[in-house]
């Protein structure tokens, strides 16, 4: 009984210090680390990580680095910095590595590029019949026989343009009204 | 050097692998990391550096001179010097043109022109957030909330450090100078979580904010006489997302590039847009900031002490001042003076409200609900309190976002007068454009502790598990974000 009785007493006290320690550290993102924590372990292994990611992204993002080598192009070494990096871009894109990067940036594109037009026409598409006599007829016809309109891209008033930076800038102060 | 860039990530990649290496020689190592910190700072522009170092040292001196006061009147004295001399400083880089110009204003109209001494003055980049933090620890060893720190190092460091330095979370001396006496540690949590942190920080800035702000924002602000009702309608809700996911973004990169290097930091943002009331709202939003506020302005000026009308008015000026802060003009006063207002208004609805039944229990407050909330409430009314609630605290929000975006007090009018022509239909409301408000909106109902739970769940993964989704990460970010490299907005601040 007495055994029972500790382990329930020493379940409590844990159950207070957990809550106390939450409170302690309310807000923070983590708790503590606590004395055994494998330090030297985790740095090997975040070092280990960043190596990884840098090399995923050498391989696949070869266009950054030639890019990021440009601003050097003024410095010693500069130029053999930028030949480097370009012949890097060329073996990985006859390796078609880069190919998977263009391709998001590709739908990407499309997806901003896209209308309600276009979503309400993918949804309203009904595959037809397939009858090799016939051609192929619109899926809407205008009543008065004309073509379907072209479909408008949106276009910013040249006025509504910015002409610096698009960013805002620092608040300029303006007088009271 | 702005974190989604090469040169950060170089420069980290040195300043983890060195700093951990040091990790059994605790001086060299804070050492090392506050010469990283002006190494950070200074890669924007070198003089700044000089100025970083000034505060930090009026801090410091202040805090030991009152460690080691007898008297209360000296304490008080010695803070008001340290606390004048900060906002000296920032009034001085902030306010210096925008009060010249508006006394060559006042003159002209006079017909008293003089020669006034304008100069060319930069803001360094985050001015405001390390002089918060200095008035912060002078003002915590005053209170004898903290005790004064001996080491100048600790106090460089505390303000300096890069993580935090140019856009905050404001980080408080009574949270970080004991972990800078601690040992430093790196365990699973604090990996998983600052990797984690880093790529959803990079993900909201970099693709969201950056495409909402180049595809809409930028060019409806920029006249919005040219646009109608639709889309200046889409454009503040995706400026209240862009503001949102920028500020926020950084915060999380800043968080999880300081957990990755063994310090914890708070929270600065929990999902905003979910709040049912503007109390509420300011509990999620830019947290360090409104606790600073609350400590250092709000309760000087005597908090909720004085009654229903000195709250009120306390209230209300620690908004209106929180708006001078951001800045110089007239359309951040008027934001802040939206907030204050609100506020203001809410806590007289708030205490309208009958007192509780017995059986009552506390629930979180909002528009069309008390604070206090019966355990017999029908689920329905409580659930359309809240919606109702989130709806008006959030189109309150976007109202004073209008005129904190808009570049001057007539583009502002202009804008909240167009938002009543819906003649037109919007040229931005398309279909990207709409969902990535929509989704971005709807990802403030998710729940709370995703991140968390998705930290944990990455615990055990290993280095080349950490290194593929690290660099898939990025790369995905890298493939679906616009080109080039925006600021952070709140780096002008």
């Amino acid at each position: 009984m007495s055994f029972a009785l500790e382990f329930r007493r020493k379940q409590q006290l844990l159950e207070h210090e957990v809550q106390h320690a939450r409170q302690a550290n309310k807000g923070f993102v983590s708790m503590p680390a606590d004395c055994g924590t494998d330090t030297k372990g985790n740095r090997r292994r975040v070092l280990f990580a960043l190596v990884i990611a840098g090399g995923v992204l050498a391989i696949f993002n070869s266009g950054g680095l030639v890019q990021y080598s440009y601003d050097f192009a003024d410095s010693p070494g500069g130029e053999k910095m930028i030949e480097v990096s370009e012949s890097w871009h060329d073996m990985m894109s006859e390796s078609r590595m880069t190919e998977f990067i263009d391709h998001i940036r590709g739908s990407i594109a499309m997806a901003r590029e896209s209308s309600w037009q276009d979503l309400t026409f993918g949804f309203a598409a009904v595959p037809a019949e397939p009858d090799s006599s016939t051609q192929p007829q619109p899926l809407i016809v205008p009543a008065n026989g004309e073509s379907l309109p072209e479909r408008k891209e949106h276009q910013v008033p040249e006025a509504a343009k910015p002409a610096g930076p698009i960013m805002r800038a620092s608040a300029r102060p303006s007088y009271p009204n | 050097m702005l974190f989604p860039t090469l040169d950060f990530a170089l420069f980290f990649l040195a300043v983890f692998g060195i700093s951990w290496e040091m990790r059994t020689r605790p001086e060299a190592r804070k050492v090392f990391l506050l010469a990283a910190s002006y190494f950070f700072y200074s890669y924007w522009d070198w003089r700044f550096a000089a100025l970083l170092a000034g505060s930090s040292l009026i801090n410091y001196t202040a805090g030991r001179l009152i460690g080691l006061s007898g008297t209360q009147r000296e304490r008080k004295f010695l803070l008001g010097i340290a606390v004048t001399l900060n906002l000296a400083i920032l009034g001085f880089f902030k306010y210096y043109g925008f009060f010249l110009d508006s006394l060559a204003h006042v003159l002209a109209q006079a017909g008293l022109e003089r020669d006034l001494p304008f100069l060319e003055i930069i803001l360094p980049v985050g001015i405001s957030f390390f002089t918060f933090q200095g008035i912060s620890y002078v003002t915590d060893v005053y209170r004898r909330q903290i005790k004064a720190v001996d080491s100048p190092l600790d106090v460089f460091l505390y303000i300096s450090f890069f993580p935090q330095l140019v856009a905050g979370p404001i980080v408080r001396a009574a949270d970080f100078l004991p972990q800078l006496k601690a040992e430093p540690r790196l365990d699973r949590s604090l990996v998983s979580l600052g990797i984690l942190l880093i790529l959803v920080g990079l993900f909201k800035k970099m693709v969201i904010a950056n495409y909402l702000a180049s595809e809409l924002v930028d060019q409806v602000f920029f006249d919005p006489s040219a646009f109608a009702g639709p889309d200046l309608a889409l454009a503040v809700y995706a400026y209240a997302v862009q503001i949102y996911c920028d500020f926020s973004g950084y915060s999380d990169i800043a968080i999880g590039v300081a957990a990755l290097l063994g310090y914890r930091f708070r929270w600065n943002f929990n999902q905003p847009y979910r709040a049912a009331s503007l109390k509420e709202f300011w509990r999620r939003w830019h947290i360090s900031l409104s606790e600073w506020l609350r400590d250092y302005l709000y309760k000087p000026l005597g908090g909720s002490r004085g009654g229903s009308f000195a709250t009120t008015r306390n209230l209300f000026l620690t908004m209106v001042l929180g708006g001078i802060w951001h800045g110089a003009a007239w359309t951040f006063v008027i934001w802040g003076l939206i907030h204050g207002t609100s506020l203001a208004v809410e806590r007289l609805v708030m205490s309208f409200k009958t007192a509780p039944a017995p059986s009552a229990a506390v629930a979180a407050g909002g528009y069309g609900s008390g604070t206090i909330v019966s355990l017999d409430e029908p689920e329905e009314s409580w659930w359309f309190s809240r919606t109702l609630g989130v709806l008006v605290t959030f189109h309150i929000v976007c109202l004073a976002w209008i005129f904190f975006r808009a570049e001057s007090l007539d583009v502002a009018l202009a804008y909240i007068k167009g938002l009543t022509n819906w003649s037109a239909p919007g040229e931005f409301t398309q279909p990207f454009l709409v969902a990535l408000v929509a989704a971005s909106l709807a990802a403030h109902f998710l729940p709370g502790a995703m991140v968390m739970s998705a930290a944990k769940a990455l615990e055990p993964v290993g280095p080349i598990g950490l290194g593929f989704l690290l660099g898939f990460g990025i790369l995905l970010i890298k493939a679906v974000a616009p080109e080039g490299t925006a600021p952070f907005i709140y780096f002008q601040f």
